[in-house]
């Protein structure tokens, strides 16, 4: 599989699985008052300052076979997961955790209370205010955080060469293939590569942001 | 959460498919980056090996934390036999080539006419008084790989050591992940130059790079780079293959013909 198509897989099944993920932390850190709320926001928006490469160790140690936590897993699951595409779409979920959960978390509390309680005493439940008054409303929210998540998934660079390695069709991923490249002197490639990048990145940024001005035309 | 699940093993199962390719994956000391095309064409497999290249250190590391790698071609002996000594080999690491270092500089720099005043620069049986000595005071930094975890710039170092630099010197070392990273930097213009295997500056390797200088530093300067290799685990029939596809006559005349010299 070439680096273009993985990076789409990974991107892919990063943001299939972090949007739902996202949609829920969003909603509770925008409607919930709890104890230790602060603790939670701080640890959802940490990989936001946090080096790449601080969480690429610690995942590295946790997951490699050579700790118990790592070789139960690895039995688990048959193959180990350092090294390989799975290890890869954990590790970006982590870091695309607060791209995925402050879109959805704005979009939350941008709906007006009154709205929310206008459809509990119309006698819907919790869940049905949920889907039929809530998403319909925070669907922009939704797109901005699958958009942000899957470009900057894309993007990813250190966490990915730290638990994935550079393996080809498997870790290979379109920056990481960059930085091989390069490493070859081989600099048409890596400038095709990211001239394609690029136009990706600021697409990305154009969606986030139309979506953005509509969202807030809406209401 | 149950449907978050259901996709994550989805995907693992997607991938463990993938695994199922009968080309060999192979992690590759940087230093064959430049050779590995032309072994690949004389081989000629039907499917041409998944290869990784970095440093050997990095690379063996890797491969102890489970990295899927079929076979390892070490820029040295330590890293593969470790590899051994940790069971993740059933047999001793096989030397296949040893490696060459050299000096590369960018022309009109001070140490491109530092390497062309003097034709061999760090040849010990030279007449100290014949030979300018290496200009320190005009060379702020240099390109070596990590000694840490790159065989390449161990032997640098040891080159660089038997030549009156060392780490008190007022030069600063600009370290390369691997040797291939060591000669971009080298290269980039932003370094005095560096230490990097001949290898990658030897014969159509330099078709892609700039106007350079290259010397070839003798191999007694430093401790030898003996390449070796060693199969990983149980290693599939196409990996056990090109290993000894490596050892032929005809591999070892493509590694003694690009910046390799042969063993014995």
């Amino acid at each position: 599989m070439s680096p273009f198509w993985l990076s789409l897989k990974l991107a892919f099944w990063t943001t299939l699985i972090l949007v739902p993920i996202g949609l829920l932390i969003g909603r509770l850190l925008a409607y919930k008052k709890f104890n230790g709320k602060s603790w939670v926001e701080a640890l959802v928006y940490l990989p936001l300052v946090l080096p790449p490469t601080v969480l690429g160790y610690y995942l590295l140690v946790s997951l490699s076979p050579n700790n118990a936590f790592g070789a139960a897993l690895a039995s688990l699951l048959g193959t180990p997961l350092v090294f390989s595409f799975p290890a890869l779409v954990l590790a970006s979920i982590i870091v695309n955790l607060p791209f995925a959960v402050q879109p959805a978390q704005q979009a939350f509390a941008a709906i007006p209370q009154d709205t929310r309680e206008a459809a509990w005493v119309s006698g819907l439940s919790t869940w049905q205010t949920f889907l039929r008054i809530e998403l319909p409303q925070c669907w922009l929210g939704i797109l901005c955080a699958a958009t942000l998540t899957f470009a900057h998934t894309l993007g990813e660079f250190g966490v990915v060469l730290m638990v994935g390695g550079n393996i080809a069709g498997e870790t290979r991923t379109l920056s990481i293939a960059i930085y091989d490249r390069v490493q070859a002197f081989d600099m048409q490639s890596a400038g095709i590569m990211t001239a394609g990048l690029l136009i990706f990145s600021i697409a990305a940024l154009v969606i986030v942001r139309i979506a953005g001005m509509n969202s807030h035309r809406e209401r | 959460m149950k449907s978050v699940l259901l996709a994550f093993f989805l995907s693992i199962l997607v991938v463990n498919q993938s695994r199922a390719n009968d080309a060999p994956l192979v992690a590759a000391a940087s230093s064959l980056r430049q050779v590995w095309p032309l072994l690949m064409a004389a081989y000629a497999p039907e499917k041409n090996p998944r290869i990784t290249f970095g440093s050997s250190g990095n690379l063996s590391r890797q491969i102890l934390q489970s990295a899927p790698f079929e076979l390892f071609l070490s820029a040295d002996q330590s890293y593969s036999e470790q590899l051994y000594i940790q069971g993740k080999s059933i047999d001793e690491p096989t030397p296949y080539t040893i490696g060459v270092l050299a000096w590369v500089a960018l022309p009109q720099t001070p140490l491109a006419h530092w390497l062309n005043r003097s034709t061999d620069p760090v040849s010990p049986t030279d007449d100290i008084n014949t030979k300018p000595s290496f200009p320190f005071t005009d060379i702020k930094n240099l390109a070596i790989a990590n000694p840490a975890f790159a065989p390449y710039g161990r032997a640098a170092m040891q080159a660089l050591q038997a030549n009156g630099v060392n780490k008190q010197s007022s030069i600063k070392f600009n370290m390369g992940e691997n040797a291939a990273q060591t000669l971009q930097f080298a290269l980039s213009g932003a370094t005095g130059g560096g230490i990097v295997p001949l290898s990658l500056v030897t014969g159509l390797a330099t078709q892609q790079l700039p106007k350079i200088i290259v010397s070839k530093i003798a191999p007694t300067m430093h401790a030898p780079l003996i390449h070796s290799m060693v199969l990983i685990d149980t290693p599939s029939s196409s990996a056990t293959s090109l290993f000894n596809f490596l050892l032929s006559e005809q591999a070892q005349q493509i590694f003694e013909q690009h910046g390799f010299s042969a063993i014995n």
